[in-house]
């Protein structure tokens, strides 16, 4: 106000000067338009990622381990212990010998294991040859076993 | 009325807003199609590579030439294997699931399912005890083990 190089004339000028105003208001229409199309796939694309995360930290948080419950005993029973906080599905247990693998398809079975809980086998015959045995579960971890057999005690 | 419809003043300025119109609308048209589909086939194709997730549950090895591998769909998305490398180098697949297969095909994994499939290659080392298995689908995610 009066007072010189404050610049408010130049700015009252620049203001009220109506040049171009529409080049101005269509680029800003643009980018809003082309902004809308591509925010699209960026939120969907950050929603899959998330998705996965989950799916990576519930595998994570899920470790099982598979082991013989009573070491003395005549036949094989095996136990799988949920060793996570997340809960877990039985999905197959690989039986792998020297020669072609076989599995038992536990999926039907539907064998939920929450946190922390275990699941035994049903008592097997003890394998005459070494065999490992290997758990799958739903959210892809697996853990195995091995039974070697002890060689016979020699005659006297 | 008849006269209005005669009269031939300011006709021009009318017919260059209709053009300017239409060819806006044309232009957006064509803009939303090109962003539409873009967005549908980034999330179909590439873009879901990010949903893909699978682990190979058991390979076994012939000894030879010739390993049954078994995958499990962990994912989010249903996946399609397009090639198995034994040892850094292409194998071919001869079964899917004990069905003959006689040309290079994808191997479709739906979600939560296990497929068996049969490779053949030469780049086994034989009396190795161990080899590199790797399976790329075909948005690009690779998994590898070593059986």
């Amino acid at each position: 106000m009066g007072v010189k190089g404050c610049g408010c004339r130049t700015l009252n000028r620049f203001l009220r000067n109506r040049r171009g105003t529409a080049e101005i208001v269509g680029s800003v229409m643009f980018l809003v338009i082309v902004l809308f199309f591509f925010s699209n796939v960026y939120l969907w694309h950050d929603q899959a990622t998330r998705e996965m995360d989950n799916l990576v930290l519930d595998r994570v948080n899920s470790p099982v381990s598979l082991e013989r419950v009573d070491p003395t005993s005549d036949t094989l029973k095996l136990n799988v212990t949920n060793n996570g906080g997340v809960g877990v599905r039985l999905s197959r247990l690989w039986i792998i010998t020297s020669g072609y693998p076989t599995y038992e398809d536990l999926e039907d079975d539907d064998i939920w294991l929450a946190g922390g809980e275990t699941w035994e086998f049903p008592p097997r015959a003890l394998p005459v040859e070494e065999v490992t045995f290997r758990i799958l579960t739903d959210l892809g971890n697996t853990a195995s076993w091995k039974y070697t057999p002890t060689p016979p005690a020699p005659s006297p | 009325m008849k006269r209005m419809l005669r009269s031939r003043k300011g006709v021009s300025p009318v017919i260059a807003s209709v053009l300017m119109i239409v060819v806006a609308i044309i232009g957006m048209s064509f803009l939303f199609a090109f962003a539409v589909n873009y967005a549908t086939d980034y999330q179909l194709g590439r873009g879901s590579a990010v949903l893909e997730s699978m682990v190979i549950e058991n390979v076994y090895w012939d000894g030879v030439s010739t390993a049954d591998i078994w995958v499990y769909n962990v994912g989010k998305v249903d996946l399609d294997i397009a090639n198995v490398y034994v040892n850094d180098r292409i194998a071919s697949i001869t079964e899917i699931d004990d069905i003959l297969v006689y040309e290079q095909t994808l191997v479709e994994v739906p979600v939560g399912e296990h497929v068996k499939m049969r490779v053949t290659s030469d780049s086994f080392i034989v009396g190795a005890n161990v080899q590199l298995y790797k399976l790329a689908t075909a948005r690009g995610s690779i998994v590898e083990g070593r059986y």
